[in-house]
């Protein structure tokens, strides 16, 4: 399978992307093993398309969002941004090319320079990559800033003067000040109170419409992500083990660990029976995983084949991949 | 804050009694007695008044005639009204030999920080961008080799190659021996020639800590949020390093650097005595040697006023910082 859910007008293309982290042991410091924060992963994102991400903490979902912009190293695999390898760039090109390309931080508190005015921290990459001419610069900014809510007196004011969403407002007002055609959004509202949280996700959603922006939505919060997403990809230890259209993931969802995920999604409506699926143990280690499917130790469904055998990532209906062995062969059950 | 401060200073004061109390019973105990010396000296002398006899007059003269609690407070009392007294060895106030000495520690200390800081900070910088590579490890080495070996050590080997070897620059001594038939310019350079090896000295033993220093509070920078959002930026690395995390590295380093301001007067009696520049380190030493306790209670107790000012500057300034130490 090489296409992986390609369609018309592919944004970004991740081919077997792995990033691992070697663990350094011994006298001499040499690599005695690895984390394997992302193995093997592949998928594609379309222009003006959101896909949410997925999983437990720890599971290298934040890996895939900044090996994907190269703000780390990838370990192996190809990474395309309209059609241009990233990892294969040189250091300049790649700075040239970062404004197209745009993060937006966890945490809002240690995500912006304690030390520079919130003018500055906007504007200066503005500046420095001519994303405007130099006379509609002021204009650019205080434009930019009202988008996100801001006011333009709040320039010369520093981040400690702001709150925690005030703040979030910032570094997406900093990240869209740059006119990008992909934003990633590494968990932008998980540090934020809830009805933040919905302001937030709701201006995201409307500078995409606006501006045909394209989300890499990074959450661990499954109602965040059925809210905002095109497609979904959910992770485990490392791996994709399902990503499709959200209608197909939500409403079908194939592979046992997504089935469990999503049966703790919380209903607002007490009289209905939750079927909750509860995972026992948690999640091993990713320094010394297990072998064959990595989801077997927790498994409802583990059979004999899973302890041994990893699943390949498999299409089972179109835009629908799963990485299960329950799927081998016959198609859906 | 000016609660606080107010506070340190009065128990400054408190501190700076107890010291004084420790170091005058300290050069009391001490088996030279410029006294004794003297009246060693003096019966020696052809047709002279016994030992016995000098060491009565002598003591009388320089007031040593009790004990050493009479002779501290003696001492303190005459401080408190701010007379230091007039130094035995020099024969001048002490005051006055100070004035005269200072200023050559004071240029000495000073030209070594300024290359101290210029040195350490980008080597600093440099080692945490590049964090466990050769030109890290390389510069850790040379660090550790300057702050582990002693000034005598490095004094030496410089000796021995620029001035043996070479024959570049004299062994020791402020100015050289044509001192006096150059003009004022050239009376300039010879003493700037003859500051070069102390200043290596000083600069080598120093820059260690400073760039270590610099070299973690910069890695801590590095590895945080907001210099990955530099980064992502696309901002040019120079600015990444210099507007985003250099700015945020100033402030502990400036702290430290505030906090050895002090020292710039408190002389380096190590090496002042092996180039044998007179500032008031070599001349502490001299004074130490012959026992003369107005000028070593006098250089020890601005040592210790020094060091209490330094660390009063340096707890200042992270109060000015940090609200949380404030409190304490």
């Amino acid at each position: 399978m090489t296409d992986r859910g390609k369609g018309v007008d592919t944004l970004v293309e991740v081919r077997n992307l792995k990033k691992y982290y070697p663990i350094k042991g011994g006298f001499l410091q040499h690599s005695v093993n690895a984390v394997k924060a992302v193995d093997d992963v592949s998928f594609c994102i379309e222009r003006g398309t959101t896909m949410g991400l997925v999983g437990e903490s720890g599971c290298g979902k934040s890996t895939i969002g900044r090996t994907l912009l190269r703000l780390t190293e990838k370990t192996a695999g190809t990474v395309l941004f309209n059609g241009q390898d990233l990892h294969a760039l040189g250091r300049e090109e790649l700075r040239q090319l970062r404004p197209k390309m745009q993060i937006i931080f966890q945490d809002p508190y240690s995500s912006l320079s304690p030390r520079l005015p919130v003018g500055e921290i906007i504007g200066e990459a503005v500046r420095e990559h001519h994303i405007v001419p130099e006379k509609e610069y002021e204009a650019h900014l205080d434009q930019t800033m009202s988008i996100c809510g801001l006011m333009p007196y709040h320039k010369d004011r520093y981040p400690h003067e702001f709150s925690g969403g005030q703040r979030q407002r910032i570094g997406i007002a900093r990240a869209l000040a740059l006119n990008p055609e992909f934003i990633v959004c590494d968990e932008p509202v998980s540090a934020l109170d809830v009805s933040i949280q919905a302001q937030i996700i709701n201006l995201l959603k409307d500078l995409q419409k606006e501006f045909r922006l394209t989300y890499l939505f990074i959450s661990h919060d499954l109602s965040v992500v059925e809210h905002i997403s095109d497609t979904i990809g959910v992770m485990y230890l490392g791996k994709l083990v399902e990503f499709g259209s959200k209608a197909l993931v939500f409403n079908r969802p194939l592979h046992p660990y997504t089935v469990a995920l999503f049966s703790a999604i919380p209903v607002p409506d007490p009289d209905v029976k939750m079927n909750r699926i509860i995972l026992e143990g948690s999640i091993p280690s990713p320094a010394n995983p297990p072998n064959g499917c990595k989801f077997h130790t927790r498994c409802n469904r583990c059979m004999e084949r899973c302890k041994i055998e990893e699943p390949s990532q498999r299409e089972i209906e179109p835009g629908h991949f799963v990485a299960c062995h329950l799927y081998d062969g016959e198609g859906l059950p | 804050m000016k609660r606080y401060i107010l506070k340190r200073i009065l128990l400054s004061i408190v501190i700076l009694f107890f010291v004084s109390m420790v170091i005058y019973g300290i050069m009391r105990s001490i088996p030279t007695s410029f006294v004794e010396h003297k009246a060693m000296e003096r019966a020696q002398l052809p047709g002279a008044k016994s030992y016995t006899e000098w060491l009565r007059i002598l003591n009388e003269q320089y007031g040593m005639g009790g004990n050493v609690v009479t002779g501290f407070f003696s001492w303190i009392s005459k401080i408190a009204t701010g007379n230091f007294g007039d130094s035995w060895k020099f024969t001048i106030p002490v005051t006055e030999k100070f004035s005269r000495v200072i200023w050559d520690s004071f240029w000495l200390a000073f030209t070594t920080l300024i290359l101290r800081v210029v040195i350490a900070i980008p080597l600093g910088i440099l080692s945490a961008r590049k964090q466990y590579s050769t030109t890290d490890y390389a510069i850790t080495i040379f660090a550790l080799i300057g702050i582990s070996l002693p000034t005598f050590f490095f004094a030496t080997l410089m000796k021995l190659f620029f001035s043996v070897h070479l024959g570049w620059l004299d062994l020791f001594g402020k100015v050289g021996r044509n001192y006096l038939t150059l003009d004022s310019l050239g009376q300039a350079l010879d003493v700037a020639k003859h500051y070069i090896m102390p200043v290596m000295t000083l600069t080598i033993v120093s820059v260690g800590d400073l760039m270590r220093y610099t070299r973690t509070n910069m890695l801590e920078v590095l590895n945080s949020d907001f210099i990955r959002t530099a980064r992502a930026k696309g901002l040019p690395e120079r600015t990444v390093i210099n507007k985003h995390a250099f700015r945020n590295t100033l402030i502990p380093v400036v702290t430290i650097i505030g906090g050895t301001l002090p020292s710039l007067f408190g002389g380096a009696m190590i090496t002042e005595t092996l180039f044998q520049i007179p500032g008031i380190g070599y001349t502490s030493y001299l004074a130490i040697l012959e026992g003369d306790i107005p000028f070593t209670m006098f250089y020890l107790m601005f040592i210790a006023v020094l060091t209490l000012m330094g660390t009063l500057i340096a707890d200042i300034l992270y109060a000015v910082v940090d609200p949380r130490v404030r409190i304490a």
